[in-house]
């Protein structure tokens, strides 16, 4: 079983936030893990893993400390703090399932959170996703075009009457996809 | 623009898809079996309707599944949108 007191060590993302009165970009200090399930029933063996039902298609749900959020069939991020991740993880101990897969995956990505009464207009100049209240409720997720990369998008709880959304980009596009957003 | 409906993620743009070019083709098989002029038709040739056309979408920067879209050549309208491993009727989609 993997030590949840020894944590991996994490090199600092080279994306730099900022603050301004209509929106903020934030580097959140989270952990992510990938949960990948191969197979028809790939819904029932996620349940069988997590003892939850899995959230529903284009949605995340939060269960006790951990977030997760719906990618594809057969495939969920799980978000939470370091710890709760990394015990996830090793309670889930899937190691020797030939169809099922969870792996840490904080390492070669980087979580924002955008937040702002600006924030929808500035995604929409980057991203075909129509993010407006009526179509991307609070926790309904996409992955999507981010400029020139990818990312998964999530809509957090509004925060005083603006809205927030959580950001996660491979770590390498970070530095880009922090210029994109401050650029606006 | 495209507005092609994924699947599994609902309405999303084009630049978010690739196209896999014709849906439907079939290996030809036992490989000892298949004539040269079979291979060939297999790997090298395809229908170029103009009309309905049954081709294979990747949702790439979406969920990264491949599905079927039967599209028009002509007007872009796309007529069905289905799973792999299903097929439609000829002309279902229109
Ligand atoms: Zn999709």
């Amino acid at each position: 079983m993997p030590d949840p007191q020894i944590l991996l060590a994490r090199a600092p993302s080279p994306a730099a936030g900022f603050v301004r009165p209509t929106l903020a970009l934030e580097i959140e200090d989270i952990a992510l893990a990938k949960l990948r399930v191969h197979g028809p029933d790939a819904d029932g063996r996620f349940a069988s893993i997590t003892g939850n039902a899995p959230p529903p298609l284009r949605r995340q749900v939060v269960q006790n400390d951990l977030t997760f959020v719906w990618l594809a069939p057969g495939e969920w991020l799980i978000c939470g703090g370091e710890e709760a991740v990394a015990a996830w993880l090793a309670q889930s101990d899937l190691r020797d399932d030939e169809a099922a897969l969870a792996l840490d995956i904080t390492h070669g990505r980087t979580a924002f959170v955008l937040t702002g009464s600006d924030a929808r207009d500035v995604l929409a100049a980057h991203c075909p996703l129509d993010l407006w209240d009526k179509s991307f409720r609070v926790d309904d997720v996409a992955r999507s075009l981010l400029g020139d990369t990818t990312m998964v998008i999530a809509r957090l709880a509004d925060l005083d009457g603006a809205p927030r959304f959580r950001i996660v980009v491979d770590q390498s596009m970070a530095a880009y996809a922090a210029r994109v957003l401050a650029r606006g | 623009m495209l507005l092609i409906d994924c699947p599994y993620c609902g309405p999303r743009s084009e630049i978010e898809f690739r196209c896999g070019g014709e849906s439907h083709v079939q290996r030809p098989g036992p490989h000892d079996a298949a004539s040269d002029e079979q291979w060939a038709d297999y790997l090298f040739y395809r229908h170029n309707p103009k009309g309905e056309h049954r081709e294979r979408w990747l949702h790439m920067a979406g969920c990264g599944q491949w599905f079927n879209v039967a599209r028009d050549t002509v007007t872009h309208k796309i007529t069905a949108i289905y799973r792999m491993g299903e097929t439609i009727d000829a002309g279902a989609g229109s």
